[in-house]
């Protein structure tokens, strides 16, 4: 399958994820063949066949919805800039983050 | 005394017995990780780890108490444990410290084993070869040119070099399977279901499930029992009874030795062909010998749709990925770009900054097979196939007991052999991404080593929660051949500079 810088920028697009000009060759080129390797699945007949999405091979247990308290000044740590234990985030409105 | 020889039994033994302390212990490793600091094994050591060995020695070790008490081990650095940085190997966590306990890492806190640190890893554990870690590649002690393989490499190093009693890594394609028999030690990937994956950072969570990595069989059957069983907080482990692996082992197993049930074992012969080095093919028929001396039949088997099952595994393992990884967005946490204007860019480059190669090829990869378009050719095709693998391995064990092949079709191969072709290192994990799609579990093996020195390794893949027949036959292997157990790689070597 031949993969086109227009489709590296629109699937970069999708991830929100920056693929550099200069690396757009190389990556064009691995996606290329692993997409080629892949062409082999069209050999398999799966009419009639369940998809299977998941690894679990049981019913699965489920547990009651109830509220579990947690440190949250502890997870907060991480974050780039806190007050009161939520994120401060730049503003996503305008793009004026400062 | 060799330390490094004894088993975690007998260190249990020698802790009540006050023949040694949990401090001497601990520090006894902290010395070897930092005289062996070249391997690159661990991203994190905790000195700290000595002072949590004095408070169990002055509290005293009772023999009721669990085996593990005053034990060290090692954890792969996507495992949560509270207050302990954890990076994944990326940039983007690189000063991430955890906030809570992992369950593994809780279970095993309960028990009072001792953690030394946190080992090196592919990023997000995305590698055959662990040459993909944001803190450079992990070399391989039998031979430092070679890789350790990946993606837990750390944690397959830190048991075959001496570094830590034992280990656990994450086996989503093959990642604790591949580095442990790369590095001559035993693993364990178990059914999905067996692990709680709480507090794991997730890469495909279809797939994932954590492994041990020990230098006996003993020793991996205890690491097993002490860390699965159904959690509450993971909703797809199974509410099924623990085994207690290590208690089977010695009561059951140990007192019918010489007439234990007939079982058999299949070898699928059709996907060996072409591949595999004559010294790994050598190995297996070694392995086959054993058991077939024991009494053990053999049959060949066929998994038709195994040979497509890279490109199922690839398919489902990026798109899952690509998923799980949007959260790593420079806005909450992590990694932040400076360099933007607005907020797409803030996303966009802090995540192209933020990830390393790998990691950002499988993304464009998992957006791709999941995007509007190429779904239903790509990632409903691959889940469709995933089916058949599945049918394919429930279909073979109505006449066999468990499957017997090797981890990988060659060795350790040398650090940057297969850095430029991507497509060429997905292929390492050709025998081991099958076992993860159809769920089942296996148990890798130590099984010499080739003309170079390097160690070879098998695997015995079960029925769904059959872990017991994988054990049993692994520990009735490690009583034939004891020599292919229990292999230290660096003190091999620094006794052949003594000599």
């Amino acid at each position: 399958m031949k993969i086109t810088d227009e489709l590296i920028d629109k699937i970069g697009d999708l991830a929100r994820l920056r693929i550099k000009d200069s690396e757009k060759p190389r990556f064009s080129e691995h996606l290329a063949e692993i997409l080629d390797y892949m062409e082999d699945l069209n050999n398999v007949k799966v009419h009639n066949v369940e998809p299977m999405f998941h690894g679990c091979v049981e019913k699965k247990d489920l547990r009651p919805d109830i509220v579990i308290p947690f440190d949250a000044a502890k997870i907060m740590k991480n974050a780039h800039k806190n007050k009161d234990n939520y994120f401060e985030v730049p503003n996503i409105i305008n793009g004026d983050d400062q | 005394m060799d330390l490094l020889k004894l088993s975690i039994p007998t260190l249990a033994k020698m802790l009540r017995e006050k023949k040694i302390s949990s401090q001497e212990l601990v520090s006894f490793y902290l010395e070897r990780i930092k005289k062996h600091k070249k391997l690159n094994a661990y991203i994190t050591v905790l000195e700290d780890a000595v002072n949590k060995a004095k408070d169990i020695d002055m509290k005293g070790i009772k023999n009721d108490d669990p085996v593990l008490r005053g034990i060290p081990y090692s954890l792969k650095d996507n495992m949560l444990a509270d207050g302990v940085k954890t990076t994944c190997a990326s940039r983007i966590l690189e000063n991430y410290i955890a906030g809570y306990d992992s369950t593994i890492a809780k279970r095993l806190k309960d028990s009072g084993a001792v953690l030394l640190g946190k080992t090196n890893m592919d990023e997000f554990a995305m590698g055959s070869s662990n040459e993909n870690s944001h803190f450079g590649p992990v070399c391989n002690p039998w031979n430092e040119k070679h890789v350790a393989g990946g993606s837990s490499g750390g944690s397959a190093v830190s048991v075959s070099a001496g570094l830590s009693q034992f280990s656990y890594g994450t086996d989503t394609g093959g990642s604790v399977r591949l580095p442990a028999s790369f590095n001559g030690v035993a693993s364990l990937k178990p059914t999905y279901g067996r692990m709680s994956r709480y507090g794991i950072i997730a890469f495909a969570s279809s797939l994932d499930q954590i492994g041990p990595i020990a230098k006996n069989i003993e020793d991996l059957a205890i690491a097993y029992d002490v860390v699965s069983g159904h959690d509450p907080k993971d909703s797809t482990t199974s509410i099924k009874n623990k085994d207690g692996m290590y208690e089977y082992l010695i009561k059951e197993v140990k007192d019918r030795e010489n007439n234990f049930s007939r079982k058999t074992v299949g070898i699928p012969r059709d996907m060996l062909i072409g591949g595999c080095s004559k010294d790994v093919l050598n190995s297996l028929e070694q392995s086959k010998k054993v058991l077939t001396d024991m009494g053990f039949d053999f049959v060949d088997i066929d998994l038709p749709n195994s040979k497509y099952a890279l490109a199922v595994y690839y398919i489902i393992v990026t798109g899952e990925a690509s998923s799980n990884l949007s959260r790593y967005d420079g806005v909450r946490y992590g990694y932040r770009t400076k360099d933007y204007e607005e907020l797409k860019d803030l996303y966009s480059l802090s995540r192209g900054d933020g990830f390393g190669d790998e990691v950002r090829r499988r993304i464009i990869l998992g957006t791709f097979v999941l995007s509007a378009g190429y779904y239903d050719a790509y990632f409903s095709k691959a889940a469709k196939v995933r089916s058949l693998i599945k049918k394919d391995f429930e279909k073979v064990f109505e006449k066999c007991d468990s499957i017997l092949m090797p981890v990988s079709p060659v060795t350790a191969f040398k650090i940057g052999e297969r850095t430029k072709d991507p497509l060429e290192m997905y292929l390492s994990d050709i025998f081991t991404v099958s076992a993860n799609l159809a769920a089942v579990p296996s148990l890798g093996f130590p099984a010499g080593r080739d003309s170079r020195g390097l160690p070879i390794g098998m695997q015995l893949i079960g029925k769904h929660f059959d872990e017991k027949t994988l054990f049993t036959t692994a520990w009735m292997i490690q009583k034939q051949k004891p020599e292919w157990f229990n292999n230290i790689a660096t003190t091999v070597k620094e006794k052949k500079v003594i000599e």
